[in-house]
């Protein structure tokens, strides 16, 4: 890599963990790109250089957190036990822990997908293909296991799953839920959602 | 006069309720304020409309703005709450000819979309500020809101009633349910540019998959 590459790669590293720190301190809105360059250390003009705009910062923040968040469940996806329900309990209870440790960032992510200004170069929450992954192996599992209809849609429940996941993420904004009151409330919503999916007459397997 | 657009629906406005001890001439001061807003925000986004250029389309000073508002989150959150209100009555009138439950959800979510439909950016700004931290603990709790979930509430404690649903079947949490599906169609029909036709398709799907365990003894 070359010096330029290499000090380019520098200059990124440091605006997004600068921005990370301020987004979640001062709010995402309060935040203006002149306080993240005298954070990072870097002039305004090299902030964007290397980045479009804010939008652009903050989708790229979410995108390394995104990733530490899905290696810790690509981590914990094959030692999760017990029924379906159950499993899927644990894949958003880690999610909800996991984004607690930063609400306000995670807020602001939540915000920025209904951004007017939002520029293209962004991944704005709700876009993200891994989660979806991940909930269709789990009830495709389920169904080899025997806990899951073999008839249901399985599309439509991880939609609705995912749905209920984000919008539960509400209290976090409204009443300052922590992980375990938006796990709490995740994990009863599962449970109307399983009493659909679960095959007609028969306990479930676990 | 015809309106060239459809994006501007200034009637829930006209009709704001207002104690009665402002005089008319407030009144009116605060509905073309209000509905000069309604169109700033509609057109600029929330962060977009700033107040000097909200007075400047309604005509009178930033200073007479202040008089009647405190800031312009104050005055976005009265359009909001003015139109969920009003949205709340157009569900509950849509489901009071509905003779099932899902007949009766559909037709709720199918108002809800059709009312916005025309005012798109405006539901976008809503949703982008609900998020936000303080907005979020101002809009808790707050009447018109709660009437949205309850229009739902009373549809599912009626199905139970008749027999459609089971004893069991947890209204409140159901409800709250439903109106997150509700709500997560919105992202599509903004940035998708979905058409009333595939948001009922997809909400006649969610809701059937929500009512699905309601529906076993």
């Amino acid at each position: 890599m070359g010096v330029r590459r290499s000090q380019k790669a520098a200059t990124r590293q440091r605006v997004i963990e600068a921005s990370r720190t301020l987004f979640e301190s001062l709010g995402y809105a309060e935040t203006t790109v002149r306080a993240i360059a005298r954070e990072a250390g870097v002039s305004v003009g090299s902030v964007f250089t290397t980045f479009a705009s804010k939008s652009e910062i903050l989708s790229q923040v979410m995108v390394e957190r995104l990733e530490e968040l899905y290696a810790e469940l690509d981590r914990v996806a094959p030692l999760l036990r017990g029924s379906t329900a159950d499993r899927l309990r644990s894949i958003f209870a880690i999610h909800y822990a996991f984004e607690t440790r930063r609400t306000r960032l995670f807020l602001a992510h939540i915000a920025a997908a209904y951004d007017w200004t939002l520029s293209p170069d962004a991944t704005p929450f709700g876009r993200n293909e891994h989660l979806k992954q991940i909930l269709v192996d789990c009830l495709t599992e389920g169904v080899a296991r025997g806990d899951v209809d073999p008839n249901a849609d399985l599309a439509l429940i991880v939609d609705t799953l995912r749905a209920t996941y984000a919008w539960t993420y509400r209290l976090a904004a409204r009443e300052g839920a922590d992980s375990a009151a938006l796990s709490a409330t995740m994990d009863r919503h599962i449970g109307l959602i399983a009493q659909g999916f679960m095959p007609r007459g028969g306990e479930p397997r676990a | 006069m015809k309106h060239v657009t459809g994006t501007i629906l200034p009637a829930g406005e006209t009709q704001v309720k207002v104690p009665t001890r402002r005089s008319l001439a407030k009144k009116q001061t605060r509905a073309k304020v209000l509905l000069a807003a309604r169109k700033l925000f509609s057109e600029q986004g929330y962060d977009g409309a700033t107040i000097r250029d909200i007075a400047a389309a309604a005509g009178m000073s930033t200073g007479a703005v202040f008089a009647n508002f405190a800031d312009k989150s104050d005055l976005f959150r009265e359009i909001m709450l003015n139109d969920i209100s009003n949205l709340a009555e157009i569900m509950g009138e849509a489901a009071h000819r509905a003779r099932t439950v899902d007949e009766a959800l559909l037709k709720i979510f199918m108002a809800g979309y059709a009312f916005y439909k025309s005012q798109l950016p405006l539901a976008r700004a809503a949703f982008s500020i609900s998020w936000t931290c303080d907005e979020g603990q101002i809009l808790r709790n707050v009447g018109p809101v709660q009437a949205l979930t309850e229009v739902i509430s009373d549809q599912l404690t009626l199905g139970v009633e008749r027999g459609e649903l089971s004893r069991e079947s947890e209204v409140k949490l159901r409800s709250q349910m439903l109106f997150d599906a509700y709500l997560s169609n919105y992202p599509q029909a903004v940035f998708g540019g979905w058409s009333l036709d595939a948001l009922q398709a997809r909400s006649k799907d969610q809701i059937r998959v929500i009512l699905a365990g309601a529906r076993r003894g």
